[in-house]
């Protein structure tokens, strides 16, 4: 049975999309209980109101409850986003640079990079993770920008039809960087062809020189005029020659006109390495030392919970993947692991979230390629467990190989004789973000 | 064939004495039976020289009063050349007693391989302040330095500290004999650098001042062999206690503990291919310079952006020999015992075929 706690949690992750969380409550009956990580005032306002019409459903209340504090939100909203457009068109007139960002997968790991590798050499301002909202955005324009700041960079999230435009008319950003597009965010949007109108509206606010998509996103997009970044040679800015060790990933970046730089970064695999590519592009446009960028790269801080290592005696490496919400990305996960030549290879997974009708499907061939991939398999019991352990006994893997618990803590104990010095441990996805 | 009695060296008067234990009692449960008869050699924390085949278990030091152990023969080297206990020696000492040259003299002069490295390079690659000056002579990066003797600290403190202060804080401050952390401290300002400086003088005569580098890893690199014929294990990165806290909070929360310690060292250090190879390269440039054999750890100051090296210390006699640099560079305890007494009796062999003797007639014309 759903609780209100979890409808909360929902409500707040999908930035009140009332709609969107009717919808995903049917289709999400059994969903294991969530605690509301954030009790902001809104939340607690709409908590109490709700509370009023205790007789009616749950989804109802809720309706009733954001319809009652819109119009004074709407106020409160104005208040904010004025003082905060006006600042950001002032600072603008001054030379401060915007670059947004959009699309589904790796938008904190391009914008964390980003402001890490250019902070040597112009003082940058990143949004930080959750704010990627309207109102965030204007929340952080008004309290950390500043005219020192000479780069401001800005994630945009799209919740809604027509976010992605709003963001853009708020921030007219002068660069933009599209990352890899996705299923993630779609349950709330309606359907991929949503996603992709407003990535439409994301390219035709730039120049096509002045934006910057992931290959992967070449064929909904195919302006020859625009620069493509990725692993293969159709993009102007690619990676090549990378390998990845314990050490970290020895790589080189290829710039248009030959151009070379051999680069290390302490973040594991080339999914990660491929991040740093709209720096070079950034730094290239902005006319900044690449070499220095190339240097900057050796000292990159981990990513929390992309792939980050935690280091255990007996060079037993456990790998943090939880906030992966992407099952496509399952295969460079899995070649990471083998990259990193364990002598067992261990993941512990709860599943994906927000995958919509075809979440069983999906669950079920992550489990196939875990048996073709991996030693031992620990499932934490979730909705998609039993997906998951069919796929995998399909897939060639044995009753022998799969562990389950309650939770991370039980399943790493029945694990335990099964960890052996140089092993890997691989925790990926998982619920902790609904809808980032 | 009869096998090679091979004496384990370790313990002795030093701070760095339970670490040499480790050390010897690793190696001598590492060796192959095979090829070697073991004989440990003990010198308890009072000087006396032991042997006895207890001294192989790691438990029996726990029940003993280190000062004054029981139950032990009594082990003693002939200085005359005469048959000796032993074939060849594996020194184990870590700290002033036995890793600064004063024991391998005397298995020089008792004509004993060991692996070395021999009275000169011990001695001055455990002198911190020579160390430096042979590193400047070279114009090898380091951290930038001023060193003072006790008595110059006496005669003016005021002024030694004003050396000091003008590198810059945060300094380090260190006695400059001492292979251990033991005596070094990390000072942020003159109150605290005289403190230190008061402390230090209770360990050793000579201070050395540097200036603490910023934005590195610490990384270390072993290096194996004799003269030219030299071997650079992987980098390792040691992991200090902070960084502990994430896997403990995550892992070990309400007290389930997972099972798994934290780790100690990252083997392979985080740094690039070519970053390693610079350090590799610099280690063996460093182990030839201070005339080192046997194995070598040299610990290091590296800045993965800029790409500078900072020698920080040659360590002629590691801790746990490196070994778990050589296991993860592809070479088994085992052979990395048989490496060194191979290195021992080369280093032997070649030092008895130099020339020691001179027909001369000085002595028929001297005068009493």
């Amino acid at each position: 049975m759903i609780t209100t706690h979890t409808i909360l949690t929902i409500l707040q992750q999908s930035e009140y999309n009332v709609d969107a969380v009717e919808k995903w409550v049917e289709t999400h009956a059994d969903y294991p209980e969530q605690l509301v990580p954030k009790w902001t005032m809104k939340m607690k306002l709409i908590a109490t109101l709700s509370s009023l019409f205790f007789f009616l459903p749950i989804v109802t209340r809720l309706k009733i409850a954001v319809a009652w504090i819109a119009p004074a939100e709407q106020l409160v909203r104005w208040s904010i986003y004025f003082p905060a457009k006006q600042k950001l068109l002032r600072l603008k007139k001054r030379g401060l640079i915007v670059v947004a960002v959009a699309g589904s997968y790796g938008k904190t790991s391009t914008k964390t990079i980003a402001g890490f590798l250019l902070s040597e050499q112009r003082a940058v301002l990143v949004t930080p993770e959750s704010y990627n909202t309207l109102l965030g955005i204007a929340h952080i324009i008004r309290r950390k920008l500043t005219n020192e700041h000479q780069i401001f960079i800005v994630e945009m999230g799209e919740y809604h039809p027509g976010d992605i435009a709003k963001l853009l008319d708020f921030c007219q950003p002068d660069f933009g960087v599209m990352v890899p597009l996705g299923r993630q965010h779609i349950e709330i949007l309606g359907s991929f062809e949503q996603l992709l109108q407003e990535m439409k509206d994301f390219v035709s606010a730039f120049r096509p020189d002045n934006v910057l998509i992931h290959e992967a996103n070449q064929s909904h997009f195919p302006n020859p005029q625009i620069q493509l970044y990725g692993t293969t040679s159709p993009a102007t800015y690619f990676l090549e020659d990378s390998h990845i060790s314990r050490a970290g990933t020895d790589f080189r970046v290829k710039l248009p006109g030959e151009q070379r730089f051999s680069c290390f970064s302490p973040l594991y695999g080339e999914h990660q390495a491929v991040n740093v590519l709209p720096t070079f592009w950034l730094g290239d446009r902005l006319k900044l030392d690449l070499n220095k960028i190339s240097k900057k790269i050796a000292g990159l801080p981990y990513v929390p919970r992309r792939h980050q290592p935690t280091f255990a005696a007996n060079n037993v490496l456990l790998l943090d993947n939880s906030y992966n919400t992407n099952p496509d990305s399952v295969v460079s996960s899995l070649q990471l692991v083998k990259q990193l030549e364990p002598t067992k290879s261990i993941v512990v997974t709860l599943g994906f979230v927000e995958q919509g009708e075809k979440a069983p499907e999906i669950h079920y061939q992550f489990g196939m390629q875990l048996a073709k991939a991996i030693n031992a398999l620990g499932l934490i019991e979730g909705p998609y467990t039993e997906n998951i352990k069919e796929g995998f006994l399909a897939g060639g893997g044995s009753a022998k190989q799969l562990f389950r618990g309650k939770d991370q803590e039980d399943v790493i104990a029945q694990l335990r004789a099964e960890i052996i010095p140089g092993s890997v441990i691989l925790f990926e996805g998982g619920y902790q973000e609904l809808y980032t | 064939m009869a096998k090679t009695r091979l004496g384990v060296f370790f313990g002795g008067i030093s701070v760095e004495h339970d670490v040499s234990v480790i050390t010897g009692v690793q190696l001598m449960n590492h060796a192959d039976a095979e090829k070697y008869d073991v004989i440990p050699v003990y010198v308890d924390k009072s000087g006396t020289w032991w042997t006895g085949d207890v001294l192989k278990d790691i438990a029996w030091y726990k029940t003993q009063n280190l000062m004054s152990p029981q139950g032990l023969s009594s082990f003693s080297l002939a200085m005359n050349r005469s048959p000796q206990p032993l074939d060849v020696a594996l020194l184990c000492f870590h700290g002033a007693y036995g890793e600064a040259g004063n024991v391998q003299g005397v298995l020089e002069i008792a004509g004993i391989p060991y692996q070395g490295p021999g009275v000169t390079g011990s001695a001055v690659a455990f002198d911190k302040i020579m160390t430096r000056q042979i590193l400047a002579a070279e114009k090898i990066t380091q951290p930038d330095f001023i060193w003072f003797s006790e008595g110059e600290w006496k005669a003016s403190s005021a002024e030694c500290t004003a050396k000091s202060s003008a590198l810059g804080y945060p300094l380090f401050v260190k006695p400059a004999n001492g292979g251990s952390t033991i005596g070094v401290q990390k000072v942020a300002n003159e109150s605290e650098l005289e403190q230190a400086v008061s402390t230090i003088l209770t360990f050793d005569s000579r201070v050395i001042v540097e200036k603490a580098v910023v934005d590195c890893l610490e990384i270390n690199v072993s290096v194996i062999g004799y003269d030219t014929d030299l071997q650079a294990s992987v980098a390792e990165q040691p992991i200090n206690h902070d960084e502990f806290l994430s896997f403990a909070d995550k892992y070990e929360r309400g007290g389930k503990k997972s099972g798994m310690a934290s780790a100690s060292r990252r083997i392979p250090a985080p740094i690039s291919q070519a970053l390693t190879a610079k350090v590799q390269e610099l280690a063996k440039r460093l182990f030839h310079l201070f005339d080192c054999s046997g194995v070598v750890r040299i610990d290091f100051f590296v800045n993965p952006t800029t790409e500078d090296v900072f020698v920080t210390e040659l360590n002629t006699i590691p801790g746990s020999m490196s070994f778990y640099l050589w296991e993860a560079s592809g070479m088994p305890y085992p052979l990395l015992i048989d490496k060194l007494v191979e290195i021992a009796n080369s280093r032997h062999q070649r030092r008895t075929a130099y020339t020691t003797t001179f027909s001369s007639s000085i002595l028929e014309s001297a005068k009493a």
